[in-house]
């Protein structure tokens, strides 16, 4: 069993010890001592130890994973042992990052070879940089001049191992991997996983894994993640000397809140230099850019940018600049700037409504003075009472250092089908140490049997009994237990389809000199006429025409509309609701105690470290909210009958959206298969509804009594079989499993084209088995990432054994605590009602009219 | 004046014995594997399986005329005339002496007399007892004009016309047939006959003048072959019951 265990600081002069004099000396030039990080680390590393080192942002993490490393080096050098090979790697989930890097190494670097040719020694560091945007020339250059130092990311190293680079990798002796937390929590990080295991078979020997991470939790989830089945890891955790000045502000009993959201903005951006602004989505970003301008316009012109995933390249490089030179007074982004790409000096950092999770927060308002000892200032502006609760707990458990827990993805079996694509690209593979490599992953330690075997008869294009199903990518040998690649085009075919991340359907926006905007959804594009107005990167544009996927416009001064782009606005985090479960549940307890109004007030302001006047508002919430119905908490489960428009049927459980999306999913289909007609439901983080005319609570009650443990997941995944998330997930696991492609014989495949396949495929898939790899993927995927059901099992325990009890109310109004869910769910429906049901009593309702 | 009948995709006079098939699009799936490298999803034997099932309801019939696009791609593929000629001599089997008539779609650019084994009668248009049959390419009412003068009935493939109903946030779609009377002359837009796609939703095709079909009534039809009037289009807004409308174009 691989042992995981905290590092030891270590004092100056052992690290002194261990350190190449020359890099000491280049070393104390730039530095007065080794940072904490370092003392944590350094020596850990050169002992060959694997390491996670987990430091806030501006905690010297990247130099302390380069101090033992460039030492090395400058061993190899000194011994005359040093190789045209490449001994280091280093990889970032952003190109960004990774260029940032390359550049912030290139001078270090450049003063220690200056420093060694003095000495006497020819032989020089050589660094590369290699991601998706090098040219082929670079790409070329670095056969000639092989890099030592190799800066690049997931995708880009999965490439190399399948390209004439690959004998260069043989001497790999260090691989680190930067905010290895913003990989490890998606497919990226699982491709990346099995890469690092197709290059230890590659390398002579073992290689130190570095894992360089913010705050994160389960810590040692992530160290295991790093190095994978059978080996040691330490972990360095350093704590926040960092500090934070984090504010709520609220503008809930102002009048035109959107004018004094903006007030207060300019108020700050008057007060500092630089403001960088945090939105939940892309269209709230232009959104507020949008207002800034409209309401002062005559300061705000060229000084405010957007900086967010939807915009070019260039012009998001543009903006990164100008931030760097501080010609901007504001910046607003969605998430595009929160990752460490080097932005300047920010001095507060304001969300923009709540960030969902206490390390989304910390990242976010970390960005603001970025170095270590700095204060962080950062900034809630709240227009809503449920926002309100949450940042002030967000706050809460940023001060007491509660992080809310990451999921890791575990036996994704589209991205194994790629990457044994890959790997028996590389050579011919044995079916059982093909099994023992894939195992050594942390993501497939327990990768069953039945799994594995399920995946390569996909592949070789055996499954069942419809031998002609599937175009096979590899060669199954039965007698020799060998698993070889098949067809000529198969390396093409997973070189340009590599990846994890789907494509969404976007269309490019230019204007009439080709120059890229940015893009935006086909969806949105087909709503769009000829003149009409919208916005991008804070700028209007009126749209001319389109060529295929490329949509033309013009500078405009029109009034815009804002664009939407596909849902993106994350959950919140299961230890965060939790947390303001529990505060839901000490208020209630106060408030129905008959305590002194100031004394529950004086409660709230020291529990949530908060200002008085947000205390004030979030006891006139609860207060009211008891009043009209009843304050549901951690113990008790409030469900609401609201008979409006709908018959709805809140219920009030702060459980994230990733729980009550399968709560309410699961609860409606057997709800809909007693009454064999579809209900509707809306899901937010506070809760859900159902609605339909057939039910009662005698019903839900019932049905609730009736859920076994054992049952939720088949009943779950009935559930979701003829939803459009099953249909649209299917689409991203089927183009992972390399089953539709993306990119075939140069030409790139529109997501049109693919959806389309893809709902063919599916019902094709669906009929053939239950089981096809790709479609158990989707489900697991669903079940797991998206949804979470592992969590709402154990809450359907607790309700079980009525450790949660359920509460029943009958109200004229929806509740303060409802309004939102009903108003702000995001609905859909379970479909039970077959289509020709369907149309049969459409049809018939509409006869008897 | 209903001497027709609707069954599944197709149409069948009864007085002339003619079976109308809308699109067929042979090697339509041919193309989604050579552009996907994906799987096969069998249309050849659903399309086989509609055809058993509406000979089998409808034996008398003594011709059969598709509506264009018996075949999907743009250029000459050995493959998909393969599929088409192994489609027709499946009815072949069933109806010995059937007579097979095809008009030419758009996508019908390299079928010849000769490559279908003089099995099936090539035209642009055919006109059986005042019964015009073409493909229906946008402005077919100036092309076909003489041809349309001469006729009462016109039947038309091409434009997959479906319908989305939607209720409260549900929607679906079912293919459908519009059928009604323009400037004196009884029309037929028939869905496609190829099973796994529906078409698009009448308001949103912008190859279908609103204006001519707003007065058609609406037929859904679906797999188990029922039949659902739903009366005139621009009415049907209006008429469907509470929390029930049309797809939102």
């Amino acid at each position: 069993m691989e042992k995981i265990e905290f590092s030891n600081i270590r004092e100056k002069n052992e690290i002194d010890e261990v350190l190449d004099k020359d890099l000491k000396e280049w070393f104390f030039t730039k530095f007065k001592d080794y940072s904490l990080t370092q003392k944590a680390s350094v020596y850990e590393i050169k002992l060959k130890n694997n390491i996670l080192i987990s430091a806030p942002t501006g905690g010297t993490k990247t130099m302390s994973a380069f101090l033992p490393i460039l030492d090395n080096l400058i061993k190899l050098i000194k011994e005359k042992e040093l190789e045209e090979k490449t001994y280091v790697v280093y990889c970032s989930p952003l190109k960004a990052l990774s260029n940032d890097i390359y550049f912030n190494l290139l001078k270090p670097i450049e003063e220690i070879n200056t420093i060694l040719r003095k000495k006497g020694f020819s032989k020089e560091i050589k660094i590369g940089l290699r991601t998706g945007d090098s040219s082929q020339k670079e790409r070329a250059k670095h056969k000639e001049e092989v890099p030592n130092i190799l800066i690049t990311t997931p995708e880009s190293l999965t490439i190399l191992l399948n390209s004439s680079f690959k004998e260069y990798l043989s001497n790999i002796e260090y691989v680190v991997i930067d905010e290895i937390h913003a990989l490890a929590e998606n497919k990226r990080g699982v491709l990346l996983s099995l890469t690092l295991e197709r290059l230890e078979k590659i390398a002579k020997k073992s290689f130190v894994r570095i894992g360089l991470s913010a705050s994160v939790s389960p810590i040692k989830e992530i160290a295991e993640y790093l190095v994978g089945e059978g080996r040691d890891c330490k972990i360095a955790e350093v704590y926040l000397p960092k500090k934070f000045n984090i504010e709520v502000i609220n503008v809930l009993n102002e009048e035109e809140i959107n004018l004094k959201i903006i007030e207060k903005i300019n108020k700050i951006a008057e007060e500092n230099r630089t403001v960088l602004i945090f939105t939940n989505t892309r269209s709230a970003t232009e959104r507020l850019i949008k207002n800034i301008k409209e309401n002062f316009p005559s300061k705000y012109i060229e000084n405010i940018g957007a900086h967010h995933s939807s915009l070019s390249k260039e012009y998001r490089k543009n903006i990164e600049e100008k931030l760097r030179n501080g010609e901007l007074k504001i910046v607003v982004s969605s998430t595009s700037l929160e990752l460490g790409i080097d932005i300047g000096f920010i001095d507060v950092v304001v969300l923009m409504g709540s960030p969902k999770s206490v390390s989304k927060a910390l990242q976010r308002i970390g960005r603001a003075g970025h170095r270590l000892g700095e204060i962080a200032n950062g900034k809630f502006i709240l227009s809503d009472y449920d926002d309100l609760v949450e940042c002030s707990v967000i706050k809460k458990n940023i001060i007491e250092k509660k992080i809310d827990e990451i999921h890791i993805p575990k036996n994704c079996l589209d991205v194994l089908s790629q990457s044994i694509v890959g790997m028996v690209l590389e050579k011919d593979y044995n079916l059982e140490e093909l099994y023992r490599i894939i195992k050594k992953s942390y993501c497939y330690k327990n990768l069953t049997r039945e799994d594995f075997i399920s995946t390569i008869s996909y592949l070789a294009g055996d499954y069942s009994l419809e031998l002609k199903n599937f175009y096979p990518k590899v060669y199954y040998d039965i007698e020799k237990n060998e698993i070889r690649k098949r067809g000529k085009l198969l390396k093409v075919i997973y070189l340009t389809n590599i990846g994890t991340i789907p494509d969404e359907s976007y269309v490019k926006v230019l204007t009439k000199d080709k120059k890229e905007i940015g893009k935006i959804d086909e969806i949105f594009l087909d709503s769009l006429k000829k003149g009409d107005v919208f916005s991008l990167g804070g700028k209007s544009y009126a749209f001319l025409y389109c060529r295929g996927m490329n949509a033309y416009v013009s500078l405009s001064e029109k009034t815009p509309n804002i664009p939407n782009w596909y849902s993106e606005i994350l959950p919140l985090s299961f230890t965060t609701a939790e947390s303001i479960q529990k505060f839901r549940y000490l208020l209630k307890e106060k408030i129905e105690k008959n305590t002194l109004k100031e004394e529950v007030i004086e409660f709230i302001r020291n529990y949530l470290y908060t200002e008085e006047e947000n205390a004030r508002e979030i006891y006139n919430y609860f207060l009211n909210q008891k009043k009209v119905s009843f304050i549901p908490n951690e113990k008790e489960l409030l469900i609401e009958n609201y008979k409006g428009e709908k018959n709805f049927f809140i219920f009030h459980c702060v459980f994230g959206r990733r729980i009550n999306d399968a709560f309410s999913r699961l609860l409606s289909y057997v709800l809909s298969l007693e009454k064999k007609r579809d209900i509707e439901i809306g899901v937010n983080d506070n809760g859900f509804y159902l609605a339909s005319d057939l039910l009662n609570f005698n019903l839900i009650e019932r049905v609730l009594s009736k859920l076994k443990k054992e049952e939720i997941k088949s009943l779950l995944e009935e559930s979701i079989e003829k939803t459009e998330i099953l249909k649209r997930r299917f689409r991203h696991c089927a183009t992972r499993g390399l089953m539709i492609l993306r990119n075939y014989k140069g030409k790139r495949k529109s997501v049109g084209k693919q959806n389309m396949s893809s709902k063919i495929m599916l019902n094709v898939v669906s009929n053939l088995t239950k089981n096809f790899p790709i479609l158990k993927e989707t489900r697991r995927e669903i079940l797991e990432d998206v949804m979470d059901i592992k969590n709402l099992e154990k809450i359907i325990e607790k309700i079980i054994k009525e450790e949660i009890k359920i509460i029943k109310k009958e109200t004229v109004l929806p509740s303060p605590f409802g309004i939102n869910i009903i108003f702000q769910g995001r609905s859909d429906y379970i479909k039970v009602e077959n289509k020709i049901n369907f149309i049969k009593r459409i049809h018939s309702l509409y006869e008897k009219l | 004046m209903k001497n027709f009948n609707i069954i599944g995709p197709c149409i069948y006079l009864e007085k002339e014995k003619i079976l109308v098939v809308g699109d067929i699009h042979c090697g339509f799936e041919e193309e989604i594997r050579r552009n996907f490298g994906g799987i096969y999803i069998g249309q050849k034997k659903e399309n086989f399986k509609l055809m058993e099932k509406i000979i089998e309801k409808e034996k008398r019939m003594e011709k059969i005329v598709f509506l264009g696009d018996i075949t999907h791609s743009f250029i000459y593929k050995k493959k998909e005339i393969e599929e088409l000629n192994e489609f027709i001599s499946l009815i072949r089997n069933k109806l010995k002496k059937v007579k097979i008539f095809a008009v030419k779609g758009n996508h019908d650019l390299f079928l010849t007399k000769k490559n279908l084994n003089n099995q099936i009668k090539l035209s642009n248009f055919f006109i059986f007892n005042e019964n015009l049959f073409i493909h229906g390419e946008k402005d077919f009412l100036k092309i076909y004009e003489k041809e349309i003068k001469k006729s009462k009935r016109i039947f038309l493939g091409h434009f997959h016309p479906a319908i989305e109903i939607k209720e409260n946030i549900k929607t679906e779609k079912f293919k459908c047939f519009l059928i009604g009377k323009y400037r004196g002359k009884e029309f037929f837009f028939l869905p496609s006959f190829f099973p796994f796609i529906e078409g698009s939703d009448i308001r949103k095709n912008k190859e279908i003048e609103y204006e001519l079909v707003k007065n058609f009534r609406v037929y859904v039809t679906d797999e188990e072959f029922n039949i659902y009037d739903f009366g005139k289009l621009k009415k049907l807004e209006k008429t469907l019951p509470p929390g029930i409308e049309p797809g939102s174009p």
